[in-house]
């Protein structure tokens, strides 16, 4: 007779983080080794169900709430995370593709693991402007000059550091270096990169155009240094 | 050489067609002048009264909109909200709010709304 699974331990509470580009790197470092199944030792974490509901999984522990997703048909470029009493909700369009499916789905999950009552938000106006502001900054990416705001040692808003949390989450730090050579040098498509991390291609172009492996070893150096 | 307007040479007086349509003088100012075509210099038609219009119904709706996305959260049990957009997404924030009025109000409407949490594998 099978015996039952034993119940997962819960996950080790958050440490102290700061919202900036360098929070979101030492938080997501710091969840991949500590029971939140977003990545494993190879630091592989494009496997299907890591992100939901592995990770999920490991939010609904932490949070002693559950997690409900749902996929509506009539919503069509914008992902939800709503907070209940007793429950949390995230609402992705229908029409989104896996990649995009997953990068909402993680980027939401981020905002339930670390949002605190500092940063809650009740004005939805605002927060769908910051929203598309974030938006608006990404795909200008290319023509900022100098370092993406994104990256400027800054407390950011909860939208900004969850965005680049997720990012950190979802690109296996073996493979940077060779995302960029790939895209710069061997002529690799943003679309094929897309595919073997599945992430949104957009956030492809994102992370090759704004310098983001630069900065990011930037920030380790100073780290090590 | 002067430009040439819709009735003539620019420059001159030009006697304008007997309007049969004048009782539409008396009309409203909003419902007359969706019926004016307007001639730019150029002699080109322009629907610019028409697209005025047509902005400022947008932003009273835009307005609306907003104004009924906050009284939603504010009567809503929910407690926070955050949202993601795409950068390939080329909506406007009229688009948007509009797009998430529409969503919540028809989720919390929904009695038979059911999670999709076991079918996803992500």
């Amino acid at each position: 007779m099978p015996q039952p699974t034993p119940p997962a331990a819960t996950p080790k509470p958050l440490p102290p983080f700061e919202r900036s580009f360098k929070g979101a790197i030492a938080l997501a470092n710091w969840l991949k080794h500590h029971n939140y199944y977003v990545s494993n030792e190879e630091g592989v974490n494009v496997s299907e169900g890591i992100i939901w509901p592995a990770f999920k999984d490991a939010v609904e522990r932490y949070r002693a709430k559950p997690i409900y997703l749902y996929r509506l048909d009539y919503l069509y470029n914008t992902s939800i995370s709503l907070k209940a009493p007793d429950h949390f909700a995230i609402l992705i369009p229908f029409g989104f593709n896996t990649c995009h499916q997953r990068f909402a789905v993680c980027k939401e999950l981020c905002h339930i693991l670390t949002d605190d009552n500092e940063v809650r938000a009740n004005d939805p106006i605002a927060e769908l402007n910051s929203a598309l502001a974030t938006a608006t900054l990404l795909r200008n990416a290319p023509k900022c000059q100098g370092l993406s705001p994104l990256f400027q040692p800054k407390t950011l808003s909860s939208e900004d550091f969850c965005f680049l949390l997720a990012l950190e989450i979802l690109i296996p730090i073996k493979e940077r270096d060779k995302i960029v050579t790939d895209a710069l040098i061997v002529g690799v498509r943003t679309y094929d990169i897309a595919l073997r991390l599945r992430i949104p291609e957009s956030l492809v172009c994102f992370y090759i155009q704004s310098g983001y492996n630069t900065a990011y070893k930037r920030v380790q150096g100073s780290e090590l240094g | 050489m002067g430009m040439k307007s819709a009735f003539g040479q620019a420059g001159k007086s030009v006697e304008r067609p007997a309007n049969k349509n004048v009782k539409n003088m008396c009309k409203p100012v909003d419902k007359l002048s969706r019926k004016v075509t307007l001639y730019a210099r150029s002699g080109k038609r322009s629907n610019e009264t028409t697209q005025t219009m047509s902005k400022q119904n947008t932003t009273s709706a835009s307005q609306k909109n907003r104004e009924q996305l906050e009284a939603w959260f504010k009567k809503s049990q929910y407690q926070d909200v955050k949202f993601w957009i795409p950068p390939s997404v080329l909506a406007s924030s009229d688009e948007c709010v509009a797009e998430v009025h529409t969503a919540l109000t028809k989720f919390e409407a929904d009695k038979a709304k059911k999670p999709a949490n076991a079918e996803v594998r992500l």
